[in-house]
């Protein structure tokens, strides 16, 4: 899935390569998937002490996983000729554009909420670094599990592209480093969305304010963003528009500097919580 | 025809198509509450400051995505005081964020369409690895947030 995030690409560019009907068939196909998911509808169920909202948007995404060449394409080959490779390609061409939608639709949001979002700044700005819990938690964890060199490319971030580019130009793609973020990115790739959407209606339970939250949204993954801030909106719906113009403007900021955080700040502090963890166990050990 | 032109065409040619997708799905959500008129003109403002977006993006050497300019374009027009903000909002108002979405989800799970093979290769050990890491920037920020608005009796 080629993501918002992809920066150092212009993936548009290739579109010369499809034929009208590879087009037309992603546009009838995206537009089945949509209907039904919409046709399908918001239902929410509780668990435990909240509840869990499921939202269209995420039955279309299930679905579109499953209407592809390599599910149901293998049951029904004649499907492949709707829907094969080129349009599997075509797709993750799009994937940035149809991003962009979304991008100023957000906007919108945010712009007559312009005052309260300069009330909200210094926290806007902090949260940024609230992405650094990535490794706070997730590096102890991958080290238990027997991880070693991978924990520091697996934890870095929530690893979308620009973390991609960045590791595999330091380390190597096929260094332990390089493994671990392939494997997050991959994880992302096929989960992330699913996951964040039940994580978005599910956090509210968390005691955390929605705006707390809808920052927490906006995290430089565009897919995950929206699973995320939609399934939190349709959980608080009376703060709709609050939590939109907050996860949009988290997202503008996430956008802007994660590589630079990435490269400055969460890389150098990822090697160092490696170091005092396996440093510490190698003289317990040793 | 010049490489610029027909690049631009091509992009312009995919969101046309995204848009009337979005339009559809707007429909089968909302039924007939859909104001048409409006809903077209609020789909065309959005497609310019789409397209406008990717040209800021391919013209500037930095590395900030499309997606950032689109959001802070659009946040411009629509501040208190700029005089296309009533039209702009107006406009795009009856297109709802949900079902750009619920098309975004599509597209994205048809381009990993190819790639479900992969999910065999992975291990669970990076499968929970990476639920951890997500859970992780999630409350990071969250938490973050919630401090420093608090501190600012914001809430």
């Amino acid at each position: 899935m080629s993501e918002n995030t992809k920066v150092n690409q212009a993936p548009e560019e290739s579109m010369t390569a499809f034929s009208v009907k590879n087009a037309l068939c992603f546009f009838v196909l995206i537009t089945l998937l949509s209907v039904a998911g919409e046709k399908i509808g918001t239902h929410s169920f509780p668990v435990g002490p909240g509840k869990i909202v499921l939202i269209p948007m995420v039955f279309t995404m299930i679905l579109s996983l499953i209407f592809t060449p390599d599910v149901f394409g293998r049951v029904v080959p004649a499907f492949k000729k709707l829907c094969g490779e080129k349009e599997v390609k075509y797709a993750e061409n799009s994937m940035m554009l149809v991003l962009l939608l979304l991008g100023v639709k957000m906007g919108t949001a945010a712009g007559p909420n312009l005052p309260k979002l300069i009330a909200a700044g210094p926290a806007l700005i902090l949260q940024e670094f609230g992405n650094l819990g990535t490794m706070l938690i997730g590096m102890p964890f991958a080290l238990l599990l027997g991880m070693r060199r991978e924990a520091v490319g697996a934890t870095v971030s929530i690893c979308r592209e620009p973390t991609l580019g960045l590791i595999s130009e330091i380390y190597g793609i096929n260094s332990p480093e390089g493994l671990g973020v392939m494997g997050t990115y991959m994880v992302g790739n096929l989960f992330g969305a699913i996951f964040f959407s039940v994580l978005g209606s599910f956090s509210v339970l968390s005691g955390l304010d929605p705006r707390a939250l809808a920052m927490a949204c906006g995290m430089g993954s565009g897919s995950m963003m929206t699973a995320a801030s939609q399934s939190l909106m349709a959980t608080v719906p009376e703060m709709k528009d609050e939590i939109s113009a907050f996860a949009a403007t988290s997202n503008i900021m996430t956008n802007v500097t994660g590589l630079y955080m990435d490269f400055l700040i969460a890389l150098p502090c990822a090697n160092f919580l490696y170091k005092l963890f396996v440093g510490r166990r190698e003289k317990k050990n040793g | 025809m010049s490489k610029f032109v027909s690049n631009t065409l091509n992009q312009l040619k995919v969101l046309i198509l995204l848009s009337i997708a979005v339009l559809i799905t707007h429909y089968a959500a909302i039924g007939d509450k859909l104001n048409w008129h409006n809903a077209v003109i609020g789909m065309v403002i959005i497609v310019a400051i789409s397209i406008v977006s990717v040209k800021i993006k391919e013209a500037l050497p930095l590395k900030i995505p499309a997606f950032a300019w689109a959001s802070l374009l659009s946040l411009l027009l629509t501040v208190p005081g700029c005089p296309v903000a009533p039209y702009v909002l107006e406009m795009t108002k009856q297109i709802s964020t949900g079902e750009i979405g619920t098309v975004i989800l599509a597209v994205a799970g048809i381009s990993i369409g190819t790639r479900i093979d992969d999910i065999k290769k992975l291990s669970w050990k990076i499968v929970l690895v990476a639920v951890v890491v997500f859970i992780g920037t999630f409350f990071g920020s969250a938490i973050v947030a919630q401090l420093v608005l608090k501190a600012q009796g914001l809430i």
